[in-house]
């Protein structure tokens, strides 16, 4: 069927037609078997949107009538699963305090230093390779032997005393990479962190991993970031 | 809290035919014939959720009668409204193969001269592909043809709602959706079997 009769017979659907129109579109339905069959789908479709629009509005109205949870009951619900939430809290803070450490924290976060092939110079090349073969006796006993003792000496030297969980020994050798020379410095400065973090100088340690955390250039600022405020805090108290 | 208000039969038929007050109306029917409705599907099997979805299509389908001038009042709107109900919940058990229940309900809240609702559980299936088929038209399609159709709005109060430049847009536009869901039903084999044995 045209494109012209199907909107005449939409218009007469409408009761938009006026003039001669009406007339037209009567003797259309009237004679064209064609037009009758459109008309009867236009009708169907009518009938449709009507149909569902009105089971939406009974479903509207039905659940308008279902009846409404108190206030005061909805409010109770809140406040207990508040009240749940605080007491998981204090739980979780409470086990917090009772297991966050000095010492915890820094059997977490001490990874041994790795090597690597750079920075190098025949006096440390002995201490290296005791370093490498992860022998911290040895690497201590070759360091004492040098005659002239470079950053990277004192260094090793002290991630090696911390394997052996001589703190005493390893401190002094990061402070002097700290005052002295122009390398190894962001390393000293998380180690020495971690060395007081071990010797319980927790007043000497928080500050200097809080300056490592505040700076996103420093070669330690990923891992310093790990340690949780919350932990920071916790050591802070005790 | 609101009161709802009582309708007698007749008033309540005037209410059904008037857009104004529909919603009234079905608030009316809900709170004077749900639990009736609801305990004879519930008696018979059926869950809560059944007889929520058996009320609900009694109502469509009372209103629908009303309407179009099908009720013809031979007897009361609860009788009327049971028999409804009843025929829907047993043609749906006929549905799940269910027989035991069948002759339960067929039995359960029967009035002595249960009133003829054939044409309603006949057109059943008519109205399931109705929605069927609307739920694969457009939302905005849809939308504007319920706007039109069902508010009964003018191309000027269709603008208020629907986010088109002018009525003429608006006009365009309800011709195509129009067309477009005609070709829908067209394309279902149930609506079309309908329409063929019309000729």
């Amino acid at each position: 069927m045209s494109a012209d009769n199907t909107t005449l017979l939409i218009d007469h659907l409408d009761h938009t037609l006026q003039g001669g129109s009406l007339p037209e579109a009567t003797a259309l339905l009237n004679t064209d078997p064609q037009a009758q069959e459109t008309w009867q789908y236009l009708n169907i479709a009518v009938d449709a949107i009507q149909h569902e629009a009105l089971h939406q509005q009974v479903a509207a109205v039905r659940k308008e009538m279902q009846p409404k949870r108190p206030i005061i009951r909805r409010l109770g619900s809140v406040i207990g699963v508040a009240a749940v939430l605080a007491g998981l809290l204090g739980l979780f803070v409470f086990y917090k305090f009772i297991t966050v450490t000095p010492e915890s924290v820094y059997e977490n976060q001490f990874v041994a230093y790795e090597l690597r092939t750079t920075r190098s110079n025949a006096e440390t090349d002995a201490l290296r390779v005791a370093y490498q073969q992860q022998d911290w006796q040895q690497v201590l006993n070759t360091y004492h032997l040098l005659p002239v003792k470079s950053g990277e000496a004192h260094f090793l030297a002290a991630i090696a005393a911390m394997q052996l969980k001589k703190f005493d020994l390893a401190i002094p050798k990061l402070e002097i990479i700290r005052s002295n020379y122009n390398y190894f410095v962001d390393e000293a400065d998380y180690y020495l962190a971690l060395a007081w973090l071990a010797t319980g100088e927790t007043h000497r340690a928080i500050p200097l991993l809080e300056t490592i955390r505040s700076d996103k250039n420093h070669t330690y600022y990923e891992k310093a970031r790990a340690i949780s405020a919350l932990d920071l805090r916790i050591l802070s108290l005790k | 809290m609101m009161v709802e208000k009582r309708y007698s039969d007749a008033d309540l038929l005037a209410a059904i035919r008037n857009k104004s007050t529909l919603d009234s109306a079905i608030r009316s029917i809900y709170l004077n014939y749900a639990e009736t409705i609801s305990s004879l599907i519930l008696k018979t099997s059926g869950t809560r959720q059944d007889a929520e979805d058996v009320l609900q299509e009694t109502v469509v389908s009372f209103i629908e009668m009303v309407k179009k001038n099908r009720f013809r009042q031979e007897s009361s709107i609860k009788t009327f409204l049971v028999a409804i109900a009843r025929n829907i919940w047993l043609n749906e058990l006929k549905r799940r193969e269910r027989s035991g229940f069948r002759e339960e309900v067929f039995e359960t809240s029967r009035a002595e001269q249960e009133p003829d609702v054939s044409d309603i559980i006949a057109e059943r299936e008519v109205k399931q592909a109705f929605r069927n088929v609307l739920s694969l038209l457009g939302d905005k399609c849809h939308r504007l043809l319920t706007l039109y159709y069902y508010e009964n709005l003018s191309m000027k109060e269709i603008l208020a709602h629907l986010p088109y430049d002018n009525e003429q847009v608006v006009r365009n536009k309800k011709y195509k959706c129009l067309q477009q869901l005609t070709g829908m039903l067209k394309d279902n084999p149930l609506i079309a079997k309908l329409i063929k044995a019309k000729f």
